[in-house]
């Protein structure tokens, strides 16, 4: 299993695929850094800082949600095009060698987002205890950024999935108009059609915690990995 | 009592076929390949070579019986779609990391081969900035690492020189003394062995 990881992270990590990841990533920092309104300094925030302090967050988590999900998209489309389908190929002489190449994509995936994740979320919150006057409660910080990763896993399975039904880079498209439809109209649903939504739909929108069944979320998605294998194995190389 | 233990390399095919949505690709084959034999699979353009190996390989699904024991597969495909950006020598290393071949004995091997088709200076470049032939002859290079015991070429003599071409029959039947080797071909003929066993497709058949 190490050797089809390294194989997947071979491929992945291309000159073009981490300068685009490092781009969104020093965005994030940007705009934390803007957000923060370090460059007005922080005199005049004594008398409002509580309230600047929840859109500083709420700025933040919303300029990483977008960049989280571009990204979880951008790694799926990455994984699974037509090249490094090819690699399949190369290295797959049985059934058990194409389970082990399929898994290892996936956890591959995974594994790049939650570096991504946790880097950005340790250094917004060093960011932000170090250098801003404002107060973070780490337990629900956390809390709320375990939702980012969460909404990042749900969009790159989404991605995947798309892509073993369609094999073009295009289809990356429908996974952000989902979360797009999602962000700006997701309140202005019904309240049921609210709940019945957010059961399988992450979208945490700014600095809030949430509300969600994870256990309910955690089986859907599982599902849905465990259907794309079945897809992948049953579908022919190339 | 003396028992002889048979070192054979065996790939047995019963009732191969395999379906295609709008057409069959191989129908109803059945055969043995064995080691000590050079395999040629030949026929005309869509007679079902390549879909014959991509049987073997487990790459599609199909409908029969390929029996064959467990031992390491070196495969060159016809259509070696590689990644693009990588260099030649990462591409190896990666394809090498899979057959558990590691850094050292990798070097050894690839020294080689590289030597062989004459690709050295080429080891550090992307794979994109290099001609069909040179990518053909590093599809043949990756397929020979770690000492397969089965080796299936598709059309391995496509895009190479004469010279290279030359090289790599004399190393195939070099290797088919000991090795279960398959190759497809469309030109049997440049095989020079008496070992050669021609597996003739027509329209999807084996005559």
């Amino acid at each position: 299993m190490m050797n089809y990881l390294r194989l997947h992270h071979d491929y992945m990590l291309s000159k073009t695929f981490i300068t685009i990841i490092l781009i969104l990533m020093m965005v994030i920092q940007l705009n934390t850094l803007y957000a923060s309104q370090i460059l007005e300094g922080y005199g005049h925030l004594d008398a409002f800082r509580e309230s600047f302090q929840e859109d500083y967050l709420n700025d933040v988590f919303m300029v990483m949600e977008y960049i989280f999900v571009f990204i979880g998209i951008l790694t799926a489309i990455s994984l699974s095009n037509k090249n490094n389908q090819a690699l399949m190929v190369y290295t797959v002489t049985s059934k058990k060698d194409k389970w082990l190449f399929i898994i290892g994509r996936i956890i591959l995936g995974i594994m790049f987002l939650l570096a991504v994740w946790i880097s950005q979320i340790c250094a917004v919150y060093a960011f932000t205890s170090g250098f801003t006057p404002y107060t973070i409660y780490l337990k629900d910080y956390f809390e709320v950024a375990i939702y980012l990763i969460l909404e990042m896993i749900q969009y790159y399975l989404i991605t995947l999935m798309l892509m073993v039904i369609v094999s073009t880079v295009l289809i990356g498209i429908v996974p952000l108009l989902i979360f797009w439809l999602l962000e700006i109209s997701l309140h202005s649903l019904s309240i049921e059609l609210q709940k019945l939504l957010t059961i399988f739909v992450i979208n945490i929108n700014g600095y809030g915690i949430k509300q969600i069944n994870l256990l309910i979320f955690i089986i859907i998605y599982i599902f849905f990995t465990i259907n794309y294998i079945m897809v992948l194995l049953l579908k022919d190389c190339c | 009592m003396i028992i002889m233990k048979s070192n054979t390399i065996n790939i047995s095919i019963r009732d191969l076929t395999k379906t295609y949505q709008r057409s069959v690709g191989i129908q109803n084959i059945t055969t043995d390949l064995k080691s000590g034999q050079l395999n040629l699979i030949t026929g005309k353009n869509g007679s079902g070579k390549t879909t014959f190996i991509k049987c073997l390989m487990h790459h599609v699904r199909y409908q029969g019986k390929v029996t064959k024991r467990r031992y390491r597969i070196g495969y060159a495909p016809e259509n070696y779609i590689m990644p693009d950006f990588m260099p030649v020598y990462d591409f190896l290393v990666s394809i090498g990391r899979i057959k558990h071949l590691y850094q050292e004995h990798l070097h050894l091997e690839l020294d080689e081969y590289l030597n062989m088709f004459q690709i050295k200076h080429k080891l550090h470049k992307p794979i994109r900035t290099l001609s069909n032939g040179m990518k053909q002859k590093v599809n043949i290079t990756q397929a020979l690492l770690n000492n397969p015991k089965i080796i299936i070429l598709d059309e391995p003599l496509v895009g190479l020189d004469f010279k290279s071409q030359k090289k790599l029959v004399k190393k195939i039947i070099e290797l088919s003394k000991k090795k279960l080797v398959i190759i497809t071909t469309h030109f049997p003929e440049k095989f020079n062995t008496s070992r050669k066993i021609i597996h003739e497709f027509e329209a999807g058949k084996l005559l």
